[in-house]
């Protein structure tokens, strides 16, 4: 479609449509800036995101080591329980209630 | 070019659309802003702010609705807006606009009537003064004033009739 100039029947209705056209290039220009600093800050961050990837993967900046408590704490756990429950059926094998007992009846009699 | 043949062109981004509404509505909307402000600068201030405000706001419009009451909303709005800054000072009624050699002919009111019925208005309130403004110098239908000012179509009628009376009992007869 082709531009046709606008014609103005008075002064002030020209006067009035030049004030909204600056109004409206002055919003349009605002818009373009407001976009590419978006654009310019959303990859500022995006590069300095990969930089500090990159520093924790080579280890430039060393990663802090979590200790996982709750697992320690399991295992051993595991290790003393089963230790106490060999003991257990250690004592309880190995040794004559019998004799304990035979002892015990002996020694009271 | 038809108003939504023009709408559509805005949305597009060409201003030919723009500039088509512009001639259509600005004459409407500078008048009624005069009217309501009184001060012809304010008016022409006024006026760009609405067409500016109307570019902006051309994504919000819906295509089946008046696009008569968008632009008055947001005149309305402009208005509003206007006298809260001023701090609720609300200019004069100003009916001095160049109106042209037709309406002058047809005018069937004398100067004397005129100076009355124009000091009447100044002395209405600005809401009296603008659903008069809208319903007998805009020339907007009920329907139409009432989209523009988001209220009903019975609300505007009653406020409508309120505010001739209250004109009716400022200019003596």
């Amino acid at each position: 479609m082709k531009k046709e100039d606008i014609i103005f029947t008075n002064e002030r209705e020209r006067r009035v449509y030049l004030m909204s056209i600056e109004k409206i290039l002055n919003f349009k220009d605002s818009k373009v800036k407001r976009s590419s600093m978006i654009t310019s800050i959303a990859s500022a961050v995006a590069f300095l995101s990969l930089v500090f990837t990159l520093f924790f993967a080579t280890g430039v900046i060393p990663g802090r080591h979590v200790e996982d408590s709750t697992q320690n704490n399991y295992v051993e756990y595991d290790v003393e329980f089963s230790e106490r429950y060999a003991e257990f059926f250690s004592l309880t094998e190995s040794s004559d209630t019998s004799d304990i007992y035979g002892d015990l009846f002996s020694n009271g009699t | 070019m038809e108003e939504q043949e023009a709408v559509t062109l805005i949305k597009k981004g060409n201003m030919m659309g723009f500039d088509h509404i512009y001639k259509e509505y600005s004459g409407r909307i500078y008048g009624y802003l005069i009217r309501m402000v009184g001060e012809p600068s304010e008016a022409e201030d006024l006026t760009s702010e609405v067409f500016f405000r109307f570019y902006k706001g051309i994504g919000k419009y819906k295509d089946r609705g008046m696009l008569s009451s968008f632009i008055y909303r947001i005149a309305h709005n402009a208005a509003m807006d206007y006298f809260r800054k001023s701090k609720g000072i609300i200019l004069s009624y100003d009916d001095n606009i160049q109106s042209s050699k037709e309406e002058k002919e047809e005018s069937p009111y004398s100067e004397e009537e005129k100076m009355m019925l124009k000091a009447g208005m100044s002395r209405l309130s600005a809401k009296d003064r603008e659903l008069l403004i809208m319903f007998y110098i805009s020339g907007l239908s009920i329907k139409e004033i009432a989209g523009s000012l988001g209220k009903s179509v019975t609300a505007v009628k009653v406020s409508l009739k309120r505010a001739r009376d209250r004109l009716k009992m400022e200019v003596p007869a």
